[in-house]
């Protein structure tokens, strides 16, 4: 009954489970103080969460228009020129500095030339756009997390379409297809927590049911380190109805 | 004598015509619906990441906009891409799920005033990642049961079910703080 009673004060209730709840509400004051009481939680999240000040409107729509993202800080014309103009000052004033008598020497040996212990770090703003770009490169797959599926279907169009939707819904974000005649070879990464959905749906289009997990523990382990970060990849063969 | 135009350039035409179409589409849907994504991702991935995640949506809605079929409400299918973006942002970045905060004023309303600020915020704090999705779905983002379920890919139930236990935890923060 009392489970009921969120989906009750939501008008997500069937008909006859409505007319069962009322019944009850009239009968039993704790439900109806239950009923006060999610009624007024529900108001206060409601009417108490303050709204977010929307921002990146303009932007949006400016790279909907150009069908791209719009250039980051560092990646534009004019700071590309500046920086190039920077470099070319910073050399011609070192190359002055040394032509000159007694002017400032520069150590060039071995043993005085220390390298920095750390890389250096970014962080902040300028670290996301870095990460941003990062991962808009192409990438290439990753060794190691492989399944490999292979069946035969009706229609080998429509049953590449139905792989490539399976592989839109789990955001797969590396597709590669390859046609060898009579068969398609779809190569697909998909999302590691997203790969038990995908492998599913694949058994749905036909593919043979998924094999036990490998039985060697270090290639488990390795898989399971891949996993936390990183992508499956899915080679599927779809193989065609002989003509 | 009708002018002859090679079948190439043809093809081309419908293309640019079809992408002419989608651009102009998904500008329109943007101007709609860009409030509702926007918000979604902010109370997802917080706001240094929402307007990112907000456009990564519509440019992902924008190349498979073709494919959209209307088995769902647009509302629905962009909040969909929105969920699947905000997963992946979190996960790459290993972004936390953002503090809900609060109007000053909450229980000046006789109706809430036995519900504490402080205490709520906890309370929404406190709530597991299925349980807080479930209340952002239907008491923020103003979903139905069916709506949500569509959104996140499970049946209304569980939905249903998630959003009894989400407000059960709630109450119980909510009174045992006030009994304190």
């Amino acid at each position: 009954m009392n489970e009921d009673l969120k989906a009750y004060l939501d008008g997500e209730l069937a008909p006859d489970r409505v007319a069962v709840i009322e019944v009850a509400l009239k009968d039993d004051p704790g439900l109806r103080a239950e009923l006060a009481q999610l009624r007024a939680l529900r108001e206060a999240i409601r009417s108490g969460v303050k709204p977010p000040s929307v921002r990146g409107y303009e932007q949006t729509l400016g790279a909907l228009r150009g069908g791209r993202r719009p250039m980051r800080w560092f990646a534009q014309p004019a700071t590309a020129w500046s920086a190039l103009g920077l470099a070319a000052t910073t050399v011609f004033a070192v190359w002055a500095l040394r032509s000159q008598p007694g002017a400032v020497q520069f150590s060039e040996t071995a043993s005085e030339m220390r390298p920095a212990r750390h890389s250096p770090k970014i962080e902040g703003a300028g670290k996301a756009a870095l990460l941003d770009d990062v991962e808009s490169m192409p990438r290439p797959m990753v060794p190691g997390a492989m399944r490999k599926f292979e069946f035969g279907v009706q229609n080998l169009n429509e049953a590449v379409a139905a792989v490539e939707k399976l592989a839109f819904d789990v955001r797969a974000e590396h597709m590669a297809k390859e046609s060898l005649g009579d068969r398609v070879k779809l190569t697909v990464e998909v999302p590691a927590d997203s790969t038990m959905m995908f492998v599913q749906g694949l058994e749905r289009l036909g593919a043979p049911a998924s094999k036990a997990p490998p039985a060697d523990q270090s290639q488990a382990r390795r898989e399971n380190a891949l996993a936390e970060q990183k992508e499956t990849v899915v080679e599927i063969v779809l193989v065609g109805p002989k003509s | 004598m009708p002018t002859l135009i090679p079948q190439t350039s043809m093809v081309q035409a419908v293309h640019d015509a079809a992408i002419a179409r989608d651009a102009l589409d998904i500008v329109e849907i943007a101007r709609v619906h860009y409030d509702l994504v926007f918000r979604f991702c902010v109370r997802r991935v917080g706001p240094d990441h929402a307007s990112d995640v907000a456009q990564d949506t519509f440019l992902t809605a924008q190349r498979a906009l073709r494919r959209f079929r209307g088995d769902s409400t647009l509302q629905t299918w962009l909040l969909g891409i929105a969920h699947n973006e905000c997963r992946r942002v979190a996960r790459k970045r290993r972004v936390e799920p953002p503090t809900l905060e609060l109007r000053e004023d909450l229980g000046s309303d006789p109706e809430t005033a036995w519900i504490e600020r402080h205490s709520l915020e906890q309370a929404l704090a406190s709530l597991t990642p299925e349980h807080r999705e479930a209340v952002l779905l239907i008491e923020l983002d103003g979903l139905t049961y069916d709506e949500a379920a569509a959104v996140i890919g499970v049946p209304a139930g569980t939905v249903k079910s998630r959003l009894h236990y989400a407000f059960q935890h709630m109450r119980k923060t909510l009174t045992d703080g006030g009994q304190r």
